[in-house]
């Protein structure tokens, strides 16, 4: 799935609709709709666009830096063994535990 | 409650002879996702035998069904052909929470999550772990809010990945090292 099956169904969910609806509202097939939304077909912005206003709602875009906060932590994340990604998770889950406790 | 100790629920059902593929999210995260998950989830080999083995080794664990938003259910069922129905069944252990995952939304039964699976060594234990496409496939065919919101760490992790196998990167100590 991707950015543009997000949007759709993100837009569809929001305005309450069923894909029935939408299709009919977009002129548009259920059948068509739902291979969007699993991103089996990926439609044209163009598209996109269409199915988001039949929403009523509108799509804005600005241009942005690429953040490298992801791409770092999956990086870190390789460089380690498989048995100190589970030791990882451990501490994580110990630290969550502990919050609450402290919390209490 | 029982600390998460996902690397000793792994130990535990090996040193019972339990055949077995890790699904779910522990997978992706062997594989490298920097992402974080409260359970271990497992597709078991659907067998007599195998079921029985399971059963021990939850047994040894003081496994108890674990029920949202109730008290964990106590005991196990007696039965270990409980193992051999299709529906997911969840515990608690002395070690965090395990789910008993027999088939995988968007891939299929234990046969199709091993045929596809990669061995991990983790502090000496070999373990069977779904391919990341497969985990991938999974949550996108369960499509729900937080089977979505993982993807995105899923299919950077995925990319990484495939960077590095082009690169024929030493450093890599995932999958490439766990192959061996």
């Amino acid at each position: 799935m991707g950015l543009a099956a997000d949007l759709i169904l993100s837009a569809r969910l929001r305005a309450g609709l069923s894909q029935r609806e939408l299709a009919r509202r977009a002129g548009t097939s259920q059948s068509t709709l739902n291979r969007y939304e699993r991103g089996k077909v990926e439609p044209s912005l163009r598209t996109v666009n269409r199915l988001v206003h039949a929403c009523g709602l509108e799509l804005r875009t600005t241009l942005a830096e690429p953040d490298p906060h992801d791409a770092i932590l999956v990086q870190e994340s390789l460089d380690l063994t498989p048995e100190e990604r589970l030791a990882k998770l451990t501490s994580w889950s110990r630290f969550v535990a502990a919050s609450r406790t402290a919390k209490d | 409650m029982a600390q998460f100790d996902p690397a000793a629920i792994l130990r535990v059902l090996t040193e019972h002879g339990v055949v077995f593929v890790v699904v779910g999210h522990t997978a992706a995260i062997l594989h490298g996702s920097p992402t974080v998950t409260d359970d271990v989830d497992v597709t078991p080999a659907r067998d007599i035998d195998n079921a029985e083995r399971l059963y021990e080794a939850l047994t040894s664990m003081h496994a108890v069904h674990r029920v949202p938003n109730a008290a964990p259910v106590d005991p196990l069922p007696v039965d270990e052909r409980d193992f051999l129905r299709w529906q997911a069944q969840s515990y608690t252990t002395d070690f965090g929470p395990l789910d008993v995952v027999p088939f995988t939304v968007g891939v299929g039964g234990y046969e199709a999550v091993a045929a596809q699976a990669q061995t991990f060594d983790v502090g000496g234990v070999r373990i069977s772990v779904a391919s990341l496409d497969d985990v991938i496939a999974s949550k996108e065919a369960l499509g729900r809010p937080k089977d979505r919101s993982q993807l995105p760490a899923l299919y950077a992790t995925r990319a990484a990945l495939l960077a590095r196998q082009n690169e024929g990167s030493d450093a890599n100590e995932g999958p490439s090292q766990a192959e061996m």
